[in-house]
């Protein structure tokens, strides 16, 4: 019988482009601008059907990656992220990790596309 | 002497009169009105001209539709007031600056075949038409501007910062005293039908 996990996150941003759009005008580099710092943190921990054996090294079991990085977009139709994975605990592995992300927003670069629209529009769509 | 003095008089009339018909230059003229909407003052009725220079204001419970120079139409809505800073549309471009101190307006503006600059100013923020043709929205408030743009590409810079973003077709955003514009965001049909509302469709 497989082991039932518990896996949860949490990520804790400081988004620079709120800062300087809805807060105070802080002078700034443009690049700067737009950044979102963050660091996120994953973990899975087994909850139940575990043996004896597991039961005792249940802290080898756990995973727990904490990842800090960064965000970046403009407003500009694409948002780029990029983190590094750091694992914790024995469990999680050795060696850090760089994970990236690329997000390109079809709907702003291309808004009259069939990409760039919903493929089901409702009725009162403008 | 007399014929060279009689020419002078003649020419500096000319100037005068050429000056005068340049200052009252039409830049568009009303084609829908209701309530009692003036212009500088004058009560503006159904194919008045609006002049560069006017300040255009609509009261509570009006609304007042233009068919400017180039074939474009501006919706203004109740309680807006509006200034036609520059709109000059000739062979080498187009150059129209509208101020917008409060209200909202719809702006449908045509693509032309020479070089284009079309922007409206608020006290916050300048929006300016970044595609050969716009159907947008500008909204000035007291203390901010909102844009939505249903067609084309809308820019909008912020006055203190000079932080711009680009608003595509179907998004909006908002801008605050003294801030960068908010990153764009889809807006909502709910959304523009409220600004279509206010400007009569």
């Amino acid at each position: 019988m497989r082991t039932n996990l518990v896996q949860d996150g949490i990520s804790i941003q400081y988004s620079m482009p709120y800062l300087v759009s809805k807060v105070a005008n802080v002078d700034m580099p443009a690049f700067l601008r737009g950044m979102t710092p963050m660091t996120e943190v994953f973990f899975t921990t087994p909850v139940s059907h575990i043996t004896r054996t597991q039961i005792t090294s249940q802290g080898a079991n756990t995973t727990l990656v904490v990842a800090p990085g960064v965000s970046y977009s403009r407003g500009s139709g694409w948002e780029l992220g990029i983190e590094a994975m750091i694992p914790t605990t024995r469990a999680t592995g050795s060696g850090i990790g760089v994970i990236a992300q690329l997000v390109v927003g079809l709907d702003y670069l291309a808004p009259d596309s069939i990409l760039g629209r919903p493929l089901f529009p409702s009725a009162e769509s403008p | 002497m007399e014929r060279n003095l009689f020419g002078m008089l003649f020419t500096l009339f000319g100037l005068t009169l050429w000056s005068g018909a340049a200052a009252a230059t039409s830049a568009g003229t009303v084609i829908e009105v209701s309530g009692s909407c003036t212009d500088d003052g004058r009560v503006l009725n159904r194919g008045a001209p609006a002049q560069i220079g006017d300040t255009l204001d609509v009261p509570a419970g009006s609304n007042l539709k233009l068919q400017m120079a180039d074939g474009s139409m501006i919706s203004v809505a109740s309680d807006s007031t509006m200034t036609v800073t520059t709109y000059n549309i000739n062979g080498s471009g187009r150059d129209v600056m509208l101020s917008l101190t409060q209200g909202v307006l719809r702006v449908r503006v045509t693509s032309v075949t020479v070089p284009s600059t079309f922007e409206v100013s608020t006290a916050v923020g300048t929006a300016s038409v970044a595609s050969e043709s716009a159907d947008w929205f500008i909204r000035a408030q007291a203390g901010s501007a909102q844009v939505g743009v249903l067609t084309g590409i809308v820019d909008l810079t912020s006055t203190t910062t000079r932080q711009s973003v680009s608003i595509p077709a179907h998004w909006g955003t908002r801008l605050e005293t003294g801030l960068d514009p908010v990153l764009p965001r889809i807006w909502a049909h709910t959304e523009f039908d409220a600004v279509i509302r206010l400007t009569g469709g």
